[in-house]
């Protein structure tokens, strides 16, 4: 039975087994071609790779449960109706998923009318440490939140305050200087170095 | 250099309207800038993956009834997705195009010239329009045949709700006639504004409310348009 997930590739779901072999970035571009011809358990295979990040960082921007499960809906309904145009020479499809739903959360804090939410959540940098909803943390995710909280450390105070209200608030950069109280032009240079500084401490190459 | 610096933010999403189309324009004319745009999103996939959080067990329920009833686009034509980088180059370089013509929007695609003439007062307002409709991330075009020599080239992006058609080679309309165009969608035909002529003997039109059609429609009315069209339209596939 372990050989069969291993051989898929994929865990069988958010109650499944704690290990769990990740699809790689060419399962996935196969995988969404397969859900542009209509094949909705490709899609549900995206879907079990991508639904926790998706909703982790809508929820991050958004901080409301339900509304974020309403984004990240949207999210993905979003990627049914257009991943018969994923290109996979522009990126991966990890990232071109991550893009709208950043983009959505965005989107979606911008047109809120209280600014209550954002404030709250403009307090905070490093990933959360409470597991959502009791559901199994898996080892590659505590990995994974070790080493950003890790890369995050590293960066100045300014760099950090700039990627905060940034992507993780839903600010834009002239508000990031508003509230900052800095030139504009340092908010660009510093969010620029943080996440070159960021590129470089958690190994990404294009 | 401007530009440039603006990438970081473009990734991040943090730019005003009006900064992100000049970084969608430097993007598409500068490779370093669409390999620094990759790997930093990159990185960002990797911050998002460490907020990972299960949502609850009903959403993908929720997900699936809705993609049963949710009619997917059809794939980009094979010349856009041997275009390298982020955009489609047409994408990028439009929006100078659009500014440097006066009262002429024209844009070079491949072999298709698309000629949009405008009034004076309705250049700001329809160049705008166009840009932002071409400049949409998902923005998609389409060719199809109207009958006899007319041949149509229809750009439409769900996000923006809006289609942009210009029709080659149609007859002159009669007078006091002008043509319609209609989306057709499973529940019949919805007006889509009237063509207006253009230079070159091309017509033209931007209309908005697009929904999700499955062909586009034109027919040749009275002035001023009809409710439903007269006669069955022209069609071609979306």
């Amino acid at each position: 039975m372990v050989a069969v997930e291993q051989v898929s590739g994929f865990r069988s779901g958010a109650a499944g087994p704690g290990r769990r072999t990740v699809p790689s970035d060419g399962d996935l571009a196969s995988l969404l071609r397969q859900t542009a011809l209509g094949d909705l358990a490709a899609f549900e295979r995206v879907y079990r790779e991508l639904s926790g990040p998706v909703f982790g960082l809508v929820r991050r921007v958004l901080l409301d449960e339900a509304q974020s499960e309403e984004v990240a809906q949207e999210v993905f309904l979003d990627v049914w109706r257009n991943c018969g145009r994923f290109s996979p020479e522009r990126g991966t499809v990890r990232s071109w998923v991550l893009v709208i739903a950043h983009r959505k959360a965005v989107d979606r804090v911008r047109s809120e009318e209280s600014a209550n939410a954002r404030a709250a959540a403009a307090g905070r940098l490093e990933p959360d440490t409470t597991p959502a909803d009791g559901v199994e943390r898996h080892v590659e995710n505590t990995l994974e939140r070790e080493k950003v909280r890790r890369c995050l450390r590293r960066l100045t105070e300014l760099q950090k305050d700039v990627v905060r209200l940034t992507y993780y608030t839903g600010y834009t950069q002239r508000e990031a200087a508003d509230l900052l109280e800095v030139p504009l032009t340092t908010v660009k240079g510093r969010l620029r170095d943080g996440l070159i500084r960021l590129r470089d401490c958690l190994g990404v190459v294009a | 250099m401007e530009a440039h610096g603006l990438i970081a933010g473009y990734a991040v999403d943090a730019l005003e309207p009006e900064e992100r189309a000049e970084a969608e324009r430097h993007l598409a004319g500068c490779e370093e800038c669409r390999r620094d745009l990759e790997e930093f999103r990159e990185t960002l996939v990797r911050l998002a993956y460490s907020e990972s959080s299960e949502p609850s067990a009903e959403l993908w329920s929720r997900i699936s009834g809705s993609a049963r009833r949710t009619r997917q686009a059809p794939p980009a034509s094979a010349p856009e997705q041997v275009v390298p980088g982020p955009g489609r180059w047409w994408r990028g370089r439009l929006p100078w195009l659009v500014a440097a013509a006066c009262t002429l929007v024209a844009v070079v695609l491949g072999a298709t010239l698309v000629a949009v003439d405008r009034h004076m007062d309705d250049v700001s307002r329809r160049t705008a329009a166009v840009e932002e409709l071409l400049a949409a991330p998902d923005t998609h075009m389409h060719e199809g045949d109207l009958g006899g020599e007319a041949r149509a080239t229809a750009f439409t992006s769900y996000e923006m709700d809006a289609l942009m058609l210009v029709v080659e080679g149609l007859p002159e309309a009669p007078p006091g006639m002008a043509y319609q165009v209609w989306y057709v969608d499973e529940d019949g035909m919805r007006s889509a504004g009237m063509l207006e002529p253009s230079p070159g003997g091309r017509y033209s039109a931007l209309s908005d409310d697009m929904g999700e059609p499955v062909q586009v429609g034109v027919s040749l009315e009275p002035e001023g348009g009809m409710p439903e069209p007269s006669e069955p339209p022209m069609k071609f596939d979306l």
